[in-house]
């Protein structure tokens, strides 16, 4: 007998619900657009007191992002949207299937050391392409798990924008900063659009 | 009788109907949640919803509370402890009797 748990099957649903609206993309956006910034200041503020409060600032803001990212996405969207699709605080948010993210780390994890077996070292091109595809391959687990066809298209455009930085970049740092610009940038347009069309719907 | 199909005669019955098992599984996700979030997830009727809400809330499974959002008032619904228990011995009991 195939029985669902209802708490899964509510599980689902409120998934699509945290997702539907597209703000937490765009929250997802700012969380992308903090290491881009903090590399980016890196290479080029000058030594100094105010560089290392700076760069400490940008540290912290994105080691708490898992806090204030949810916070800031309860707030948006009760304040954007409220009005229409009602007020509500999660419990729980996303969680992807233990198995499968285990699977993808491993693999992840597998790559990587294939690399420093072969080459001795982890070439720094390399690091940002990974970068790009293991983002790629946990929104697309999200895509999964919420059954949120856009974000398949995120995904694969994540995946596809690490490989081109990888490629294209002069140096690591640079190629992690069009990285994370060019995911913030695409989480961002996403967002934007589902924002918009979730509230044409909703009248 | 089997002890499995024993246990689920003892379900509990106001968790156990279809739609308040719905309402019961997304507050059992959500701190809070106001009744017009809870109407756009279940698309039950206000009226039928309202009802559901009030049999819970004389059980004990659900805390209410009234306040003003602006100008708009606004009805907020959370799982009380015994609700959350409910729920969770409920499942307990269905996937032992169902073997899921």
């Amino acid at each position: 007998m195939n029985v669902q748990d209802p708490v899964a099957a509510a599980g689902r649903k409120v998934q699509q619900t945290w997702l539907q609206d597209g703000i937490a993309e765009i929250v997802l956006s700012l969380v992308l657009l903090v290491p881009a910034a903090q590399i980016a200041l890196e290479q080029r503020m000058p030594h100094g007191p105010a560089r290392n409060t700076v760069l400490m600032a940008l540290v912290l803001v994105f080691m708490t992002s898992g806090f204030w990212a949810r916070w800031l996405t309860t707030r948006l969207r009760n304040r954007l949207v409220g009005a229409r699709a009602g007020y509500w605080v999660p419990r729980s948010h996303v969680r992807l299937k233990p198995a499968v993210s285990g699977a993808v780390a491993a693999a992840l994890l597998a790559a990587l050391i294939a690399v420093y077996m072969k080459t001795g070292r982890i070439p720094g091109w390399f690091m940002v392409g990974f970068t790009g595809v293991a983002g790629g391959l946990l929104l697309g687990m999200t895509a999964h798990a919420s059954g949120m066809r856009r974000l398949w298209i995120v995904a694969g455009l994540c995946g596809a924008g690490g490989v081109a930085a990888a490629c294209a970049a002069p140096d690591m740092n640079t190629g992690f900063v069009w990285l994370f610009v060019c995911m913030a940038a695409l989480s961002f347009a996403s967002g934007l659009w589902a924002l918009r069309s979730f509230l044409r719907r909703a009248g | 009788m089997n002890q499995p199909l024993k246990d689920i005669s003892g379900v509990d019955r106001v968790i156990h109907e279809p739609a308040r098992l719905m309402i019961v599984s997304l507050l059992y996700l959500s701190k809070e949640a106001d009744f017009l979030w809870l109407l756009n997830q279940t698309e039950l009727t206000k009226g039928n919803l309202s009802a559901h809400m009030a049999k819970l809330e004389q059980n004990g499974y659900v805390e209410v509370q009234k306040r003003f959002r602006g100008k708009v008032p606004q009805t907020l619904f959370r799982l009380t402890k015994s609700g959350r228990k409910g729920l969770e011995e409920y499942r307990a009991t269905m996937k032992k009797a169902l073997g899921a």
